[in-house]
């Protein structure tokens, strides 16, 4: 299949690099690059569905009429602490460890 | 199978050790498995042989050796979502699927390759390697469940279990020459499947025969209260229903599934399997579902919107891989996804966010969703003049591995026919239909409407009855 050039992406490099940003991924600049091409290709065809009139459509965010389920609120037996930590990366006590999260002086 | 082991004329500790012998021999050929369970099923067989020798009861499935897809969390071996995210991942809970098995007294052999968090459409995409399929070795098995599909089309297991977000299950099933049903939404539990697109994902049982698919169906459907998606309609007992008559059964076929892009030799395929059920008293009547063709678009913002949430939990914190001597919190999370997270994995989370994202929802995300009541409505619609739709599963048969590495949106192109189906939430079957002429398996969808299971089962069986596409054995296989 033929590679097509968008003569304009609709998503350039610096957009990329915010989305990946937000999505806290970490990419290279020729990872940018390529998913810039590949990702605005992929907008490009889902553009399709303008062509659909919605205007007097409700959406559909689950195929079933579900409404929130609820249960008695009577305590059940939680997850074992060394359960929990079986696969942690890095732990301390009963704790999974991370870097700071605040700043010295925000305490 | 299940019979002979609890009648005594077989010994579950020989058929599993036959099972995971057949694993090792095709998994050099076919990469079909993450992980063979070795220790595992032999243990379990073992105690199953104890159990059936001092006369105790035992489940439907004691000693059948099942295999299943390594996103369903087991606390035996690793659940690694073929992913270099969860490549030591010790899951602390079964999934519900696993344990209704395993209260089946089925043994779980092993867990099947997959694309890495079940994005994709071929089983490339996983970081433990292409799943090739037993039919032509330089072919794809199809994805996302390839590894499900190729074990039990290699006859190395009579069942699997596989999942479907927009035809995982399906396609497969059909490149491999097999049956897989995706069930209605919520009638299997998503419990301990690691979630893809929760509104789209369903497990489903993968077996050669319709018979075998229904049984196994019964073993894993039903209620659970800690999926709160999961319906609590009553499960009908599905062995039951497919041996009932076709006579007068609806047939339903829509022009939106035999356009362009439809390979020759599959609408032949389909086509004249229609003929055979007209013949078998079946009545087939023009449907029409309009929106069909915005299914992909739909699909693939929904997905991955739901995605980019579903997977915002791999972030190295609790569990998985975590990038070494990160600055900050910020780049523990980055760096870690950054280098565990696959292209494809990543190429999905971005659309996901870019469509949730400030600006965009309104056109993207929530423009699909009324698409997708659009969708769903097309096929209630359909459903009230027929009781089943006929399609192909796939426009082609299996393309060469690597031929759509190139191209994200061609491999997308490749779930046209079974996304709808998700989208809806309703449920549909692939069932082999022929062979093109370079012997690759061809598959035919029938969907049914939500929770008519059995009217699927039934008319799928029945029409595999009249063919012999399924005694067909993969010739690598075949030649051992």
């Amino acid at each position: 299949m033929a590679k097509q050039k968008l003569s304009r992406l609709l998503l350039d490099d610096a957009t990329v690099r915010h989305v990946a940003h937000l999505a806290r991924i970490a990419i290279s600049e020729q990872e940018a690059s390529l998913y810039s091409e590949q990702l605005s290709k992929i907008l490009e065809y889902v553009g399709l569905l303008n062509e659909v009139n919605t205007d007097a459509v409700d959406p559909t965010e689950h195929p079933l009429e579900a409404t929130d389920v609820m249960r008695s609120d009577i305590p059940v037996a939680p997850v074992a602490t060394e359960s929990a930590l079986r696969n942690a990366p890095d732990k301390q006590g009963e704790c999974f460890r991370v870097p700071r999260v605040l700043e010295q002086n925000d305490a | 199978m299940a019979a002979d082991i609890a009648a005594g004329r077989r010994c579950a500790a020989d058929v599993i050790r036959q099972s995971l012998g057949a694993l090792e021999t095709i998994q050099d050929r076919t990469n079909a498995c993450i992980t063979i369970l070795h220790d595992y099923a032999l243990q379990r067989a073992e105690e199953i042989d104890c159990r059936r020798s001092a006369g105790t009861a035992l489940g439907p499935l004691a000693g059948v050796p099942v295999a299943v897809k390594d996103n369903l969390c087991t606390t035996f071996g690793r659940t690694t979502c073929a992913s270099r995210i969860l490549a030591e991942f010790h899951s602390i809970y079964d999934a519900h699927v696993v344990e209704r098995l395993v209260a089946a007294d089925a043994v779980i052999v092993a867990k099947t390759n997959l694309d890495e968090f079940a994005m994709g459409s071929s089983t490339e995409n996983s970081a433990y390697g292409p799943t090739r399929n037993p039919w032509d070795l330089k072919r794809v098995a199809g994805g996302t469940s390839g590894g499900s599909a190729a074990a039990v089309a290699a006859r190395a297991v009579p069942l699997a279990l596989g999942s479907d977000t927009g035809g995982s299950i399906r396609l497969p099933a059909s490149w491999c020459g097999i049956v897989g049903l995706k069930p209605s939404y919520g009638r299997v539990s998503r419990y301990g499947l690691v979630a893809h697109g929760s509104s789209l994902d369903q497990i489903g049982p993968m077996a050669v025969t319709v018979p075998d698919v229904a049984l196994l169906l019964n073993v894993i459907a039903g209620h659970d209260p800690r999926d709160s998606t999961s319906m609590r309609t009553p499960v009908p007992d599905y062995q039951r229903a497919i041996s009932k008559s076709l006579q007068g059964i609806r047939i339903g076929v829509s022009p939106e599934y035999f356009g362009e892009g439809l390979d020759a030799e599959v609408r032949a395929a389909v086509q004249t399997a229609l003929s055979r059920l007209r013949e078998l008293g079946a009545e087939i009547v023009e449907v029409e579902l309009p929106h069909m063709k915005y299914g992909i678009a739909c699909y693939y913002l929904i997905s991955t919107a739901e995605a980019s949430s579903n997977l915002a939990r791999f972030d190295g914190v609790h569990y998985g891989h975590r990038t070494a001597r990160p600055a900050d919190i910020t780049e523990l999370y980055s760096a870690t996804r950054g280098e565990a997270l696959g292209p494809e994995v990543k190429r999905r989370i971005m659309l996901g966010t870019y469509a949730l994202s400030s600006g965009y929802y309104d056109a993207y995300y929530l423009k699909a969703l009324k698409v997708r009541t659009l969708i769903k409505q097309d096929f209630e619609a359909a459903f009230r003049q027929v009781d089943v739709i006929a399609s192909p599963v796939a426009p082609t048969t299996a393309f060469p591995v690597g031929e759509k590495s190139e191209d994200p949106l061609a491999m997308y192109l490749a779930d046209i026919y079974t996304i709808s189906a998700n989208l809806a939430g309703i449920c549909a079957i692939s069932v082999p239909c022929g062979f093109d002429r370079l012997g690759l398996p061809i598959g035919i969808q029938f969907m049914g409407r939500a929770l008519g299971e059995e009217t699927l089962l039934q008319l799928a069986h029945q029409y595999q009855s009249l063919t012999e596409h399924h005694l067909s054995v993969p010739s690598s296989i075949a030649a051992g």
